[in-house]
């Protein structure tokens, strides 16, 4: 028997019910490069998770045709990484929005990037809680008042990238929702990255957010590439992290102009994967815990008397 | 090692350890247990009949646990120190212990408290420690300040193993088992425990070298717990540090990769098995890591202590809702609060039938000694993956720093109870919730070929977002059905237990760790029965209720609100005639128990139970 190669469009990755958000969100924009990136890497539905926390941005795997994993606001990412610990050749991305990734599920975030575990994270950036009806997200500047909030914004602002690139990020990239072409590329690549890849896509929020508008953005973006031909974020050698990541730096900080690309990315550094099976347990990746049998005729797989033998009298 | 040590010479051991929650250096810690030529070794009183000492400070704080006719062994080099040459004594020890001198008309020096016991009817064997010491590393060839310090421990278990009756052979297998299994090191220790049972003359017991017959096993409590996690299947357990319960997963993640047995089917050909331990950046992620491991196929288990546990909440709800099965090992510890890290409490028993929000099923389960820490989280691990809910298995302080020698259980006992997951032969959308299956399929993603949506909102069957009233109620009972199943299938011997006479008017009712305390009362105590309650939710009703009615209960628990009594009287109807509480931070001991019952004789409705050993 011959394996038909299934070649899936993005068509394909469509669930029954359509999407549920405001018209014009730039969710939607999300919403179609996640699906079109899932078709250029041409993903079994049924090998993908995409888990979410709560909030606008974390029903949106309610409208994708792949398995899925809706949770409680800000875990999506520990969710997630027991998905992929328990199964690492599972395909498994975390889409969410600034409030669930940057606030309440901020820790997770940093912890991430320090391991390296090979799953992408999509940031669904609009600066609000829209859910709520249109609090200060954790991205939302200082000093900017959006409509639902009676004052300017007392608290200064997140930079998700500087976070992520902190906490130890190996692909690093920004997206502009509303350019569904560039976006559906940059998730493609992240998913491809091997290791913890971080991409925020600024998703303006056209019901609460009537600062951070479509024409704020599109003013102030432009594309890495476009802007320096010679722009190159791959770390090709180990001798070369630390100039990568300074010239990574430059651009993340940039405030006046907002660039998209990829900033950093590093193949080099050993995933969680490749850590643990030379640390702890050298069939990991072959025999990984959500694939193990346990028992045999209702009897444990582990020799008990073998496994304490040290503590025997 | 002076375990170790007497269980080598055949006996069984019961102990457990009491230590300040501190940073390493301040206040000593210390083991008291029983020793006993059959299991089970009974639980320990509140007195003890040998005492070994290594400072002043221990002598101190011992003084009146000593038992008439019991002996202490103290270095006598510390008779001129008092409570305030301790600085880490607790003040208000310090205070009781001055206070009972000056009554007595003496200086509260060590000397004076030896002599003290020594007229009340103890044996005091005093020796200065390190000039003897010293002059047995002159004669062995040790000189050094340094190496003459690390035998401390042995000379002070050799004194002890000579009062028993045992020679330095049996020492020199406690060595060996707690410093390793250097043959120098342990000959050079044999040669100091040898000439330290020389410096003892009395004997208190003469204890023979015994085969005992069966094959046993040194473990504690945490141990148990995560050898039974590896047996029962657990493969990914997730952490944050906590005490008592971090040493649960560290146990598990020392033991990896595992054995593999000669019948273990398909993985016979392999010789280790692989797992996984994680410890995680707080506990709201270790319980996420461990549910997301369970959706993904692999049985998994977060340990933790109340503080952790108070952040597991949200995500427990999530996991009733989700129909994800996952186990939470709650080792208890004495709060509210940080309260005493180290210290013992039944404090949580509450919180775990009612941790996280909304309504759903779940199952609280306890465990009261070794063997059912080892044996339950086999069950638990089962029952999780059986019954999609999260299994909160009830453990405390107590059990965790409990020290046995015990016939080693046999796993089989528990058989490991798995469900095939499901498997398409195409790729197809599947209901995650379908209304007519009370536990849902077994869909695991890239296994079973199938497309489907969890959910923490509530849910049509395909896991899609759902509010229509109608649709809500069926979805609602249909995951609530699930108690009924759990009470239906789990057999009652498993819920509840029964000890002593059935016809007993008086019975003493408990849960957890009070087990062993007073299984050991029960001895002294005449036509007295015990009903031992492990399934705490969903509640064996009938059960309990058969054994309560027409006889008078005493709940005996380690905790301030009598909380076994109140869901008692909650769920089946009937309540306490009289409880006896403690919340010191200490556990029942066998002695508590019999102090109770007595009072409950008496009529006493309400027992505080408040002593320190």
């Amino acid at each position: 028997m011959t394996m038909q190669v299934v070649k899936r469009a993005a068509a394909d990755y469509r669930w029954v019910k359509p999407p549920e958000w405001c018209p014009g969100c730039g969710h939607f924009g999300i919403l179609q490069s996640i699906y079109n990136a899932f078709a250029e890497l041409n993903l079994d539905p049924a090998n993908v998770v995409l888990v979410s926390g709560i909030g606008c941005s974390s029903r949106l795997p309610h409208f994708v045709r792949t398995t899925s994993v809706h949770a409680i606001h800000g875990r999506a990412i520990p969710y997630a990484l027991g998905i992929k610990l328990a199964n690492p050749s599972l395909e498994v991305v975390v889409v969410g929005g600034d409030g669930d990734l940057m606030a309440i599920g901020g820790n997770h975030l940093l912890h991430l990037g320090r391991r390296n575990v090979d799953m992408a994270v999509i940031l669904m950036d609009n600066s609000v809680y829209g859910l709520t009806r249109g609090q200060a997200g954790p991205t939302l500047p200082a000093g900017i008042k959006v409509k639902a909030v009676p004052k300017a914004n007392p608290h200064g602002e997140i930079n998700p990238l500087l976070l992520a690139l902190t906490a130890g990020f190996t692909f690093i990239a920004r997206g502009y929702s509303y350019d569904i072409k560039y976006t559906t590329k940059l998730i493609a690549e992240a998913i491809r990255h091997k290791g913890s890849a971080f991409v925020q896509i600024y998703s303006p929020c056209v019901t609460y957010n009537n600062v951070m508008t479509r024409e704020w953005y599109e003013k102030k973006i432009y594309k890495l590439e476009e802007a320096d031909p010679a722009w190159d974020p791959v770390v090709h050698d180990e001798k070369e992290v630390d100039l990568k990541i300074r010239k990574a730096l430059d651009k993340i900080v940039e405030r006046d102009r907002l660039p998209l690309g990829v900033f950093y990315r590093n193949e080099l550094v050993p995933t969680f994967d490749e850590r643990y099976e030379s640390l702890y347990d050298p069939n990991y990746r072959k025999l990984p815990p959500a694939l193990q049998p346990v028992e045999a005729d209702g009897k444990s797989v582990v020799d008990f008397e073998k496994l304490v033998a040290d503590r025997l009298l | 090692m002076f375990i170790y040590g007497v269980g080598s010479a055949g006996y069984y051991v019961y102990a457990r350890r009491e230590f300040w929650s501190n940073i390493a250096g301040g206040r000593h810690s210390y083991v008291v247990g029983t020793v006993s030529d059959r299991w089970p070794a009974p639980a320990p009183g509140n007195s003890v009949e040998l005492a070994l000492t290594f400072d002043g400070h221990a002598v101190l704080e011992h003084v009146f646990h000593l038992r008439r006719g019991g002996y202490l062994v103290y270095n006598t080099e510390e008779d001129s120190k008092t409570p305030d040459s301790y600085p880490m004594m607790a003040k208000p020890l310090a205070e009781r212990l001055k206070h009972f001198a000056k009554g007595q008309g003496f200086e509260p020096t060590v000397r004076n408290f030896a002599e003290y016991l020594r007229q009340s009817g103890v044996e005091v064997v005093g020796l200065p420690y390190n000039k003897h010491i010293s002059e047995i590393g002159r004669k062995i060839g040790v000189t050094s300040p340094v190496m003459l310090a690390r035998f401390v421990n042995t000379f002070v278990v050799a004194l002890g193993a000579a009062l028993l009756g045992l020679d330095e052979e049996y020492v020199a297998r406690g060595v060996g088992f707690a410093l390793g299994k250097k043959a120098d090191v342990i000959e050079q220790n044999k040669k100091v425990a040898a000439e330290a049972i020389k410096l003892v003359e009395k004997k208190m017991t003469n204890l023979q070298p015994r085969s005992p017959g069966v094959k046993r096993i040194f473990w504690n409590g945490n141990e148990a717990s995560a050898y039974g996690k590896v047996v029962g299947g657990m493969r990914l357990v997730v952490y944050y540090p906590i005490t008592p319960a971090t040493d649960d997963a560290m146990t598990f993640e020392r033991l990896i990769p595992f054995p593999v047995g000669k019948d273990a089917g398909e993985l016979a050909k392999l010789e280790r098995i692989g797992a996984m331990a994680f410890q995680a950046e707080d506990e709201l992620a270790a319980v996420a890591i461990a549910t997301g491991g369970a959706i993904a196929g692999a049985r998994s288990a977060t340990a933790t202590s109340g503080p952790g546990f108070s952040l597991m909440a949200e995500a427990l709800s999530m996991a009733g809702m989700m129909e994800v099965g996952i186990v939470v090992t709650l080792w208890m510890r004495a709060g509210p609060s940080t309260g005493q890290a180290t210290r013992q409490a039944q404090q949580d028993l509450f919180f775990s039938l009612f941790i996280g929000h909304g309504e759903y099923p779940k199952i609280v389960y306890a465990s009261g000694d070794l063997e059912e820490v080892f044996l339950d989280n086999i069950r638990v691990a089962n029952w999780a993956e059986r019954y999609r809910v999260p299994v909160i298995h009830l453990v405390d302080k107590n059990l965790s720093n409990t020290f046995a020698v015990m016939p080693l259980p046999d796993p089989s006992n528990v058989k490991v109870q798995t469900t095939p997951p499901v498997v398409y032969p195409q790729t197809k959308v599947a209901e995650a919730y379908p209304l007519e299956e009370v536990v849902p399929p077994r869909l695991l993603p890239g296994v079973s070929n199938a497309i489907f949506h969890l959910n923490s909102l509530e849910h049509d069957p395909e896991g899609d977002p759902e509010e229509d009233p109608v649709a809500v109620t069926q979805m609602f009972e249909k995951r609530m059905q699930k108690l009924k199943l759990i009470e239906s299938e789990i057999p009652p011997e498993e819920k509840v237990l029964y000890f002593g006479p059935a016809d007993a008017r008086r019975i003493i009712v408990g849960w957890g760790s009070t087990k062993p305390a007073i299984l050991a009362a029960l001895e002294e105590l005449k036509d007295v029965g015990f009903l031992y309650v492990k399934m705490l939710y969903p509640y064996p009703v009938d059960l309990v209720r058969r054994y309560l009615e027409g006889r008078e209960a005493l709940f005996v628990e380690n905790n301030y609100f009598g909380q076994l009594a109140m869901i008692t009287r909650m769920f089946a109807g009937v309540g306490p005639t009289a409880v006896a509480l403690k919340f010191n931070g200490r556990p029942i001991t066998t002695d508590d128990v019999v102090e109770a019952y007595r009072k409950f004789e008496a009529g006493q409705k309400t027992i505080k139970l408040e002593s320190d050993l």
